[in-house]
């Protein structure tokens, strides 16, 4: 998430957009502000409180990224964490690439 | 397509562990196959251990040159276990240097070396495409016959099992033939030509391939010219044996 934040504070004016899903449906809603506050983040975190999310994306493990490009289409998955810092700036360099 | 075994709280990726069981199992297999074959098995273990390291650490290095500007910005990034971060290209070149320097080191032939590894590359091809069925890459054309499999949002071939049940074939007849005492190189260039000819033809049944001059599947056309090599070798060494 640190990682995440930091890529997220750079890159945030070229367009990117980082959506977190917390999968409510299997955690407690009183842990995510504290979690929000410690790691300062400030992109949006929505809550999947039915698993209909989860669901849809096929979530087998925590967390999962899904890097999507302009055009809505999943470019890659990466299953478990922490996902490295490097991994996610090549991502999102490759698919900021594709913005007109 | 099962990327993750949930064991507990734990996360297993199951893709990598299933190639680290086909190194493994393979390993045994070619340890046990080395003495009937008239091989040495001293130098098994140095070798597959030079290999896995130099693999490692190469595939990585190739990595950060590709993407040097990445891990300017995230230098801890260099340590990640994160295995998205290796190329596999770079790794094997690095493996082949390695093992040539090996090989020149202990007056070793370098195709006694590739006979004693061919019963573990066997056994990985194998775990390869149970590999690839886990993470789910790999993925065949769609289809609407009987056995096709639900694969990113479509009923597809099967192409990792085609390749995973080929390659037992073939991990069965390189036990034979090991077990004939096949050697001299032999041994590997059977099952490069096995290998290579099984690629091409599931190749055909593979979505997503990268493609040459529009059409022609790159994956094919290097199956096509290994295949090639493999049988000019194999019938240039049948015929002197």
């Amino acid at each position: 998430m640190p990682a995440l934040q930091r890529i997220y504070s750079e890159y945030q004016d070229r367009g990117l957009i980082v959506l977190a899903i917390n999968l409510t449906s299997q955690d407690r809603l009183n842990v995510i502000n504290p979690f929000i506050q410690n790691n300062n983040l400030t992109f949006p975190i929505l809550l999947d409180q039915e698993g209909i999310v989860s669901h849809l994306y096929k979530v087998t493990a925590l967390p999962t990224t899904f890097f999507i490009n302009p055009d809505g289409v999943i470019d890659d998955i990466v299953y478990g964490g922490p996902i490295s810092e490097a991994l996610i700036r090549i991502q999102i360099t490759d698919i900021l690439e594709e913005l007109p | 397509m099962f990327p993750v075994l949930n064991v507990g709280s734990v996360s297993i990726q199951l893709p990598a562990l299933l190639l680290l069981i086909g190194i493994y199992l393979g390993l045994v297999l070619a340890e046990k196959n080395a003495p009937r074959a008239g091989h040495d098995s001293k130098h098994l273990n140095s070798v597959v251990l030079l290999m896995a390291l130099v693999g490692i650490i190469g595939s990585r290095l190739s990595f950060i040159a590709q993407h040097f500007a990445a891990f300017q910005a995230s230098p801890t990034s260099i340590f990640s276990l994160n295995i998205d971060l290796l190329d596999p290209v770079g790794g094997f070149i690095f493996i082949l240097i390695s093992l040539l320097i090996y090989v020149q080191k202990n007056n070793l032939k370098f195709r006694d070396i590739l006979d004693l590894l061919t019963p573990l590359f066997a056994v990985f091809f194998v775990f390869l495409g149970l590999s690839q069925l886990a993470s789910g890459s790999a993925y065949g054309l769609p289809t609407t016959l009987p056995w096709g499999i639900y694969v990113w949002g479509s009923y597809r071939h099967p192409t990792q099992v085609y390749q995973a049940v080929a390659a037992v074939a073939i991990v069965l007849a390189v036990y034979f033939w090991s077990r004939q005492g096949v050697q001299n190189g032999i041994l590997f260039l059977r099952f490069a030509a096995l290998t290579s000819s099984v690629y091409l033809f599931i190749d055909a049944f593979r979505s997503n391939c990268p493609t040459i001059f529009g059409t022609i599947h790159l994956n094919q056309l290097a199956a096509l010219l290994l295949m090639a090599i493999a049988l000019f070798l194999l019938e240039r060494k049948e015929r002197t044996v």
